[in-house]
């Protein structure tokens, strides 16, 4: 099992992440299925096949191991304009 | 039989000890145990232009070179060098050549391929089920869709991942091009960007209201 902490601190880590949340979709929270928000100026200037394609090769083994896998990427900016809704 | 690869391949002898005592399981698993026990090894090899090249590997793929180098390669120290990196990857290639080709012409013969979970009748996954409705409600015809289930095919559930380098299914190709899964086509249902792909590539009208 991936564990939510783990998660968070490797995306923090590899994406110099402004902001991460690690949300456990699993009913129950058992660490199977999580959808994850990073927020980086690394993504900057990139296209959200890019970007997703970065976080899926990041944490490709943690990937292999769910049961489920979301995500939702920003750059600072659009992380700003997407609070401010 | 193994004892001394480990130590070739730079482990020190504690490392050695702990390796060799781990049963073939434990070491499959080895990668999964955090931080202190996963380790990146770095290993030298010739590849095939007889280049020394250098490959992080992780231990547990190191684990299958060593059990393959023992069989395949006999324990032959220099056979063992020129077991390149590029060979290493071969043999982790799950997509055999025939798939990789029934793909290549189903993506590039069809307008639009969905590989999912169940069928659009019957989806069974969220995922593949939100993608199923994303279609609908930008108004495809799903007869220019052509749907597989990955759920019946092991070979196909494992070959997609490699072949669009994507490690989850629902995928969407779309005139040849791979799109990306649920979450991307989420994102370009909303923004707007997935009907400009449609229209652009004639696979919906322009809605009337438009053109009134």
């Amino acid at each position: 099992m991936v564990s939510k902490e783990l998660l968070e601190q490797t995306l923090k880590e590899k994406f110099s992440a402004e902001h991460v949340e690690v949300i456990d979709t699993t009913p129950g929270g058992c660490g199977q299925s999580y959808e994850v928000i990073i927020v980086s100026s690394v993504f900057e200037g990139k296209t959200i096949l890019q970007k997703h394609r970065m976080v899926n090769e990041a944490i490709k083994a943690e990937i292999a191991q769910l049961h489920a896998f979301s995500q939702k990427t920003y750059t600072p900016a659009q992380w700003a304009e997407q609070q401010n809704k | 039989m193994a004892i001394d690869i480990p130590i070739q391949l730079g482990f020190d002898e504690e490392e050695t000890e702990v390796f060799n005592g781990m049963t073939a399981r434990e070491r499959g698993g080895f990668n999964r145990l955090r931080d202190d026990n996963s380790r990146i090894v770095y290993v030298q090899a010739l590849d095939l232009g007889q280049n020394l090249v250098g490959c992080g590997l992780n231990v547990a793929a190191l684990s299958v070179l060593i059990i393959l180098a023992s069989t395949e390669y006999k324990i032959d120290e220099e056979k063992l060098k020129l077991f390149s990196s590029a060979d290493f990857y071969r043999y982790f290639r799950h997509i055999s050549d025939s798939m990789k080709k029934t793909l290549d012409e189903t993506v590039n013969k069809n307008d639009v391929v969905l590989f999912m979970k169940g069928t659009p009748e019957l989806p069974e996954c969220g995922f593949s089920r939100a993608v199923v409705q994303i279609f609908q409600v930008q108004g495809v015809d799903f007869s220019k869709i052509k749907t597989f289930n990955v759920l019946k095919d092991n070979e196909l559930r494992q070959g997609v991942k490699e072949y669009s380098q994507w490690p989850t299914v629902p995928q969407v190709y779309i005139k040849g091009e791979f799109v990306g899964g649920c979450d991307i086509m989420l994102n370009m249902h909303q923004s707007g960007e997935l009907e400009e792909l449609l229209l652009k590539q004639g696979l919906i009208a322009e809605e009337s209201e438009k053109e009134e």
